[in-house]
């Protein structure tokens, strides 16, 4: 068996609705303290669901001004500044070359509407001026983490991934091959996300995927419950720092976690439900254990999508059983968006963030709000309060809107010793 | 390792008719699809007519897409409270008006790799890369990791370059692109495999495939392709091409550097998410004649990427200096008739 080249996380940033950076979020994660709550930033009055996980914009530092144009300057987007906290973080990473390269999830394109509604006010207040067309003020976002990291003074290749909620987990898993291959030793990869504007929730709402269970608040995010109602938005963003293991040891860097494994499907099935059967979720969990050379058994932590939407659970639930077998009953899972809502495209990499729990703090994060266990997720959810535990492998799972699937598995930095002369 | 591919390329939709009247979509399907989703779908389906053995749940396929379709009218409609089939906004008192479902799909950037799936039966290894030029590279090089990785036996790159949207002109007109390269409706897919010499395969090859950062010049992009590939690209250059792709500002750009050389984006306009597979399938079919060639691209932001290609040595294709106008390259064309490679 050839001797493969490993990866190592060395670096995170992140920021949600629960915490900044990963001390705080590992905090918020080990005493169970959702960001979740009423939607503040604009007037949910009219909306079908008004809770999310919105994060405080106005206390973060702003994003620099980016690619000097006469065109724009600093950009105003939520995205712009959840992204640049992240990156800020790992951007002060000692001996990071400015060759680095960057992947990046960023979500969809949007205008900025209040911009747009006010210029259409002053218009009409006006007697015979034109009609203002839809403009985008902002910079598109496709381009914003490249200029972002440009602006940071990296020189290295960006690319974007869009797999819609699977993003985050495939951006992660690219990087990883890239290294592993050959293509480069050190990536920064991860994501942004923020659908916390009334568009975006209302686009939700109508296709079904959100709870409008407002009275009870946070609580409406429930997965695998049996009183799931749908999912909630949240925003934030998290960047991982990954690198070849010689070169993160001739830095000297601090060793967070070894990626192990990382698989990828489609479900061919349907452009928004899943695939009740599982098939496409299977087929992922068991690429990513054969690209770490595991057993299923191997596995002692499964961070769940858990959406909390009931087809997704149920759906995930069936994928785990047909993957593991009877270990699933005894294998733990939970889903974090109670903690911080559906990121999205960035779903993947904060829920990355929050799999390195049980090697930095030997915890399994809970599944907030779980109280009525749902016959059709016969899983070990770990109940609203984080259970001790110390895996050597965790396996993280996402699925995207539209049937693209993605699972990364996870190794202790314990095991790297015992790994040197190995895989 | 070196990789064979062979590639088909699909003109502009003549008009939307062109794909409502596609076999493979029900009426309903249609109202999700845009014209990036219909070429993309189009041109793999084409590609894959010729590919019967192709693995449709082991081979990895990386979609190059523009930004996702937002409708900037339909937002401003619904924030301004005007029902899609009204001039009038809806008095505060009343419901917003609702989105339609495809409304909100089409915000999913990730649509036309999900209809590549559903509609093609593509089952295995996924991502979508979107953005300019950026994204063709990062689908290439996607689609290699997953082969060498063992994560693919086969992989399919699908790229398109769709300037029917709102955020593509954007681009534009924030200076992202030449404004003598007019972007261009385009799809292209490639079929990759690993191959090696021995093998009797005869098709054309990716020999190289490279990122650079920002301020690279162009001659060490040369000497590191040239180890990669260890095809001499410095030399006797009347026998071989390097071919660049610019979306820049001409005085800004690597093209500066480069004596003699090709600038297919000056001929074809910009092609954008498309334009590195673009070029590599013109040149396996031997668009710029029968040596290999060095591809490089200077993308927005500065990043550099670069591709050396060996074209096929039997394909009877005469070689030309340069491609013909696109209005002339007819609707459809395919680099080999047999998705085997093996002509002998």
């Amino acid at each position: 068996m050839t001797r493969r080249r490993r990866v190592l996380i060395t670096g995170c940033g992140i920021i949600t609705a629960a915490a900044t950076g990963m001390e705080a979020f590992f905090d918020a994660l080990a005493a169970g303290r959702s960001g979740l709550g009423l939607i503040q930033r604009f007037d949910t009055s009219c909306l079908a669901t008004r809770v999310g996980g919105e994060v405080d914009i106005e206390r973060l530092s702003p994003p620099p001004p980016l690619f000097s144009s006469q065109i724009w300057n600093r950009p105003r987007d939520t995205k712009a500044f959840l992204a640049w906290e992240a990156l800020r973080q790992i951007i002060a990473t000692p001996g990071l070359s400015p060759e680095t390269a960057l992947i990046s999830t960023v979500g969809l394109e949007r205008i900025d509407l209040d911009a747009l509604i006010a210029a259409t006010a002053a218009a009409e207040a006006t007697p015979g001026a034109p009609p203002p067309e839809p403009i985008c003020p902002e910079i598109p976002l496709t381009q914003l983490p490249g200029l972002l990291w440009r602006a940071a003074g990296f020189t290295g290749p960006i690319s974007i991934q869009a797999a819609a909620c699977a993003a985050g987990t495939i951006a992660l898993g690219t990087a990883f091959r890239a290294i592993r291959a050959g293509s480069c030793d050190r990536i920064v990869a991860g994501g942004v996300d923020s659908l916390i504007f009334p568009y975006g929730i209302h686009a939700f709402n109508s296709i079904g995927a959100l709870s409008e269970r407002n009275e009870i608040g946070a609580r409406a995010l429930a997965p695998f419950d049996l009183k799931r109602s749908g999912t909630l938005l949240g925003e934030g963003a998290a960047y991982f720092l990954l690198e070849e293991e010689a070169a993160a040891r001739a830095r000297c860097a601090p060793i967070l976690a070894e990626v192990a494994g990382y698989g990828a499907s489609m479900d061919a099935h349907h452009c928004v439900i899943p695939d009740p059967t599982g098939r496409g979720a299977a087929a992922a969990m068991r690429a990513a254990l054969a690209d770490a050379r595991l057993t299923p058994d191997s596995i002692g932590y499964i961070n769940a999508h858990g959406t909390g939407t009931p087809h997704n659970d149920a759906m995930e639930s069936r994928a785990i059983f047909d993957v593991f077998g009877e270990y699933a009953a005894m294998l733990p899972v939970s889903s974090i968006k109670p903690f911080v809502g559906h990121l999205l495209t960035a779903a993947g990499a904060v829920e990355a963030a929050a799999s390195l729990l049980p090697f930095a703090r030997g915890l399994l994060p809970p599944t907030l709000h779980f109280e009525n266990p749902d016959p059709a997720c016969k899983l070990d959810v770990i109940p609203n309060v984080a259970r001790e535990g110390r895996p050597q492998y965790v396996m993280t799972n996402s699925y995207g809107l539209g049937g693209q699937n993605a699972s990364l598995i996870l190794s202790a930095p314990a095991s790297l010793t015992g790994l040197m002369g190995g895989r | 390792m070196s990789i064979s591919f062979h590639s088909c390329i699909r003109r502009p939709l003549k008009a939307m008719d062109d794909w409502r009247s596609w076999p493979d979509f029900t009426p309903k399907d249609l109202k999700f699809l845009d014209r990036q989703t219909a070429l993309l779908y189009l041109t793999t389906h084409d590609l894959l007519a010729n590919c019967p053995d192709l693995d449709r749940a082991r081979s990895a396929v990386h979609a190059a897409v523009g930004p996702a379709r937002t409708d900037p009218d339909a937002m401003y409609r619904w924030a301004a409270r005007i029902p899609p089939d009204s001039a009038e906004p809806v008095t505060q008192a009343q419901s917003l008006p609702m989105i339609q479902p495809a409304g909100a799909i089409g915000l999913l950037p990730n649509t036309p790799l999900s209809w590549l799936s559903i509609k093609l039966g593509l089952t295995g290894d996924c991502g979508v890369w979107a953005g300019f030029e950026d994204a063709g590279f990062a689908a290439l090089s996607a689609a290699r990791d997953a082969i060498s990785c063992e994560a693919a036996s086969q992989a399919l790159v699908a790229a398109v370059s769709s300037p029917d949207n709102y955020f593509v002109l954007d681009g534009f007109k924030r200076g992202f692109h030449s404004p003598i390269c007019a972007p261009v409706e385009i799809g292209v897919a490639l079929h990759l495999r690993c191959t090696n010499s021995a093998s009797g395969d005869v098709s054309p090859r990716i020999n190289a495939l490279a990122a650079f950062p920002s301020g690279t010049s162009v001659e060490t992009v040369l000497d590191i392709i040239t180890k990669q590939s260890l095809c001499d690209l410095h030399e006797n250059s009347a026998s071989q091409k390097t071919l660049l792709l610019t979306p820049l500002n001409p005085q800004n750009a690597i093209i500066d550097g480069i004596d003699g050389r090709a600038d297919l984006s000056g001929r074809i306009g910009a092609s954008m998410p498309a334009a590195l597979p673009l070029a590599i399938s013109f040149a396996g079919q031997c668009v710029f004649g029968k040596n290999p060639v060095a591809i490089i691209i200077a993308a927005p932001f500065g990043s550099i990427y670069a591709a050396v290609v060996t074209p096929a040595p039997l394909l009877s294709v005469d070689p030309k200096s340069w491609p013909a106008p696109l209005s002339m390259v007819s609707e459809v064309t395919s680099a080999n008739a047999s998705c085997s490679g093996n002509k002998q």
